[in-house]
């Protein structure tokens, strides 16, 4: 066999093994395709939904939101093993944008759809549903026993976290920088010790867009800071929120940030500190946050062609969705719930296909 | 081989030339040692990168191997995420992409030595096709997403298996060219002539004669295209593989290939991007999954190389 003399056939013939080698491979794999990602394995048949429903549904949009739709997604294709449902997050503006294309039924964001986007779409001969899901909720936390601090303002989060404050080691080394921007210094002593997520997380990127940003573009405008970093490099960055709770608990004078889920969750060893965002202190609490009264919060958005709403299959998903056990998932991303106003209202522009801009 | 000349042996090598005649290749010995010293370079950098990709990666691969190649892609933890989907993927798009840039790259290359050798038009397109090699895969992306996703809605149907490989089929299309462009180089001149010479036609030349001999090494450069598309993350981001929650549901094999998809290096940037150092582990061993898959291919090409390799 090793001498065969070298024929045309037998190279053609070889191609054609390798790519039928290659078809093989993931025929075997795809026939086995149900019961993944759960190993409950029980509930893959037809018979455990009833219904056995079909189809395709694929949401793309937001990276913020894509927890919440993977995690939806799972619970979702456990009950109904028949549908074939795939999760992206290339951002907020990918998914208007492929809305616009005509791509996709579902789509996410992290912020309201912007006038020129819903033009695009609509000019495209589509029409969206619009449904508020959740909220991006951020606490400032300190130690549970610091009592030299209660209320922050944007200014005084710039001049402590800002890339300005960086090789601040004491509350006091930002008095003057706090003066300057019109904080509510002078600040009191004590080790500042900072605590937050790291630049992978969503967490750290919507403080920074919510608290961070207007000061900071500011001071940029001004010829003061930086141009590419917001945030100071020397705290202490951890993607484990438990690893920072840990930090801020164990440091009297510490200061950071995590999702307002996670500090509502450790009240007893860190303090959720009130934010002032131009219209006095407010602390955050679901019902401030969920009235957007807690300045250092944001909506989350999901957006529905209503052409494809009928379709039984993404029918079922956003009715999941906007499910009481739906809801759970919200939080369990680590965000917060909506107030039930919001929430009924998101239910309603749903049940009645209300069309455009609706919040 | 002179590249596993222990550096001690160089060394007695050198120290010996010299005795001999003092000052004589000093250039050379000095030389062949930087040579040497930029192979250590070379290859410990690579070792550096697949021992801390195995270590980061131990966890998983060393008490969930089985899990996280047969599952997918999950939100609720670490732990519960596999890569399952990312395999067939992966495998599926390969498919995709060997039947789009194997005929047609192979046929151009024909066309280029066979028929036109040495025309003006020829050269101009090979000198392309070597350009085209060399442009940034995130620019296919683009190309994928403009013309197979958008203007061929109808035949790709979107962000579909095969809108991804025909995108990586564009981006390995030049190297397909140009490996097979070289195989018929390298077949000699004397081989047609002597076919030409008994009465055989161009048709028979060619498919009796030419392309047997330049199988082998048509093969090799093919699936070492393949190799590189398998790695290939941005360009299919870009045309649509997801990056989160995936099933088939009941699609069919059939349909999966005009479905959603997603891929092992997908994969692996969504595993990066999570926080938690359990991801971290997923990510590694992720990449380790893709690096086996990677180097069996390479290692297929290596075994046809041989198997079929013609010496003149």
């Amino acid at each position: 066999m090793r001498k065969t003399p070298l024929s045309s056939r037998r190279g053609t013939k070889l191609l054609v093994a390798l790519l039928t080698s290659f078809a093989l491979v993931a025929a075997a794999c795809g026939s086995d395709d149900d019961g993944d990602a759960t190993g409950s394995g029980s509930a893959t048949a037809t018979g455990a939904d009833g219904t056995s429903l079909s189809g395709s549904i694929s949401v793309t949009g937001s990276s913020t939101v894509e927890p919440v739709t993977n995690l939806l997604a799972e619970a979702f294709a456990e009950e109904h093993s028949g549908v074939a449902i795939s999760v992206a997050g290339p951002g907020s503006g990918d998914g208007h944008k492929a809305a616009c294309a005509g791509e996709v039924p579902i789509w996410n964001s992290s912020r309201q759809i912007k006038e020129s986007e819903a033009e695009c779409i609509n000019e495209a001969g589509i029409e969206f549903i619009e449904l508020r899901v959740g909220i991006d909720g951020i606490s400032v936390i300190t130690a549970a026993a610091n009592d030299s601090v209660d209320c922050l303002n944007f200014e005084d989060l710039y001049s402590l976290i800002g890339v300005e404050s960086t090789g601040f080691t004491d509350w006091s080394d930002a008095n003057s920088l706090n003066a300057e921007l019109g904080g509510t210094g002078p600040f009191s002593g004590g080790d500042l010790e900072i605590f937050a997520p790291g630049e992978e997380s969503g967490t750290f990127d919507s403080f920074i867009e919510i608290a961070l940003e207007h000061v900071w573009e500011h001071r940029v405008e001004e010829g003061h800071a930086d141009e590419n970093f917001a945030v100071r490099p020397d705290y202490n960055a951890s993607a484990n929120d438990n690893v920072i709770i840990d930090g801020i608990s164990g440091n009297l004078h510490s200061l950071g940030w995590v999702g307002f889920a996670f500090a509502d969750e450790n009240r007893d060893v860190v303090k959720l500190l009130e934010i002032d965002g131009g219209d006095g202190c407010v602390a955050p609490t679901p019902e401030t946050i969920a009235s957007a009264e807690f300045p250092i919060a944001r909506f989350l958005y999901t957006y529905i062609d209503a052409g494809q709403a009928s379709d039984p299959a993404i029918k079922a998903f956003v009715d999941f969705m906007l499910s009481d056990e739906g809801q759970t998932y919200v939080v369990e991303a680590g965000y917060v719930n909506l107030d039930p106003a919001d929430l009924e209202k998101s239910r309603s522009n749903w049940n009645n296909l209300t069309t455009s801009m609706t919040f | 081989m002179s590249v596993f000349t222990t550096p001690a042996g160089i060394a007695t090598n050198a120290a010996d030339a010299l005795r001999r005649r003092p000052g004589a290749d000093v250039a050379g010995a000095t030389f062949k040692w930087l040579l040497i010293g930029a192979t250590v370079f070379a290859t410990g950098f690579l070792a550096v990168l697949l021992a801390v990709m195995v270590i980061d990666g131990w966890d998983v691969l060393s008490d969930n191997l089985g899990y996280f190649l047969t599952h997918g892609f999950s939100q609720r933890s670490a732990g519960e995420a596999g890569v399952w989907q990312g395999i067939i993927g992966s495998l599926q798009v390969a498919l995709v992409t060997a039947l789009f840039a194997v005929p047609i790259g192979v046929a151009t290359a024909i066309y280029l030595v066979e028929y036109a050798q040495g025309n003006r038009f020829a050269r101009i397109v090979e000198l392309n096709i070597r350009n085209l090699a060399g442009v940034p895969s995130i620019v296919y992306g683009l190309l994928g997403l403009a013309v197979f996703v958008q203007t061929i809605h109808g035949f790709t149907n979107g962000k579909t298996v095969i809108a991804g490989g025909m995108t990586l089929a564009a981006l390995v299309l030049p190297i397909v060219v140009i490996t097979s462009v070289e195989a018929l180089k390298a077949v000699p001149d004397s081989l047609r002539e002597a076919a030409y010479g008994v009465g055989a036609t161009k048709w028979e030349v060619l498919s009796r004669q030419v392309l047997p001999a330049a199988m082998s090494t048509i093969l090799t450069g093919t699936v070492l295209a393949l190799a590189r598309a398998l790695g290939e993350a941005a360009p299919l981001i870009l045309v649509g593989a997801a990056t989160g929650f995936m099933t088939f549901g009941d699609a069919n094999l059939a349909e999966t290939f005009t479905g959603p998809y997603t891929a092992l290096p997908v994969l692996i940037f969504s595993f990066a991007r999570q926080p938690g150092a359990d991801w971290g582990a997923n990510a590694a061993a992720a990449s380790v999954v893709i690096l086996v898959l990677v180097l069996a291919v390479n290692g297929l090409a290596i075994y046809l190389r041989n198997r079929f390799e013609k010496q003149w």
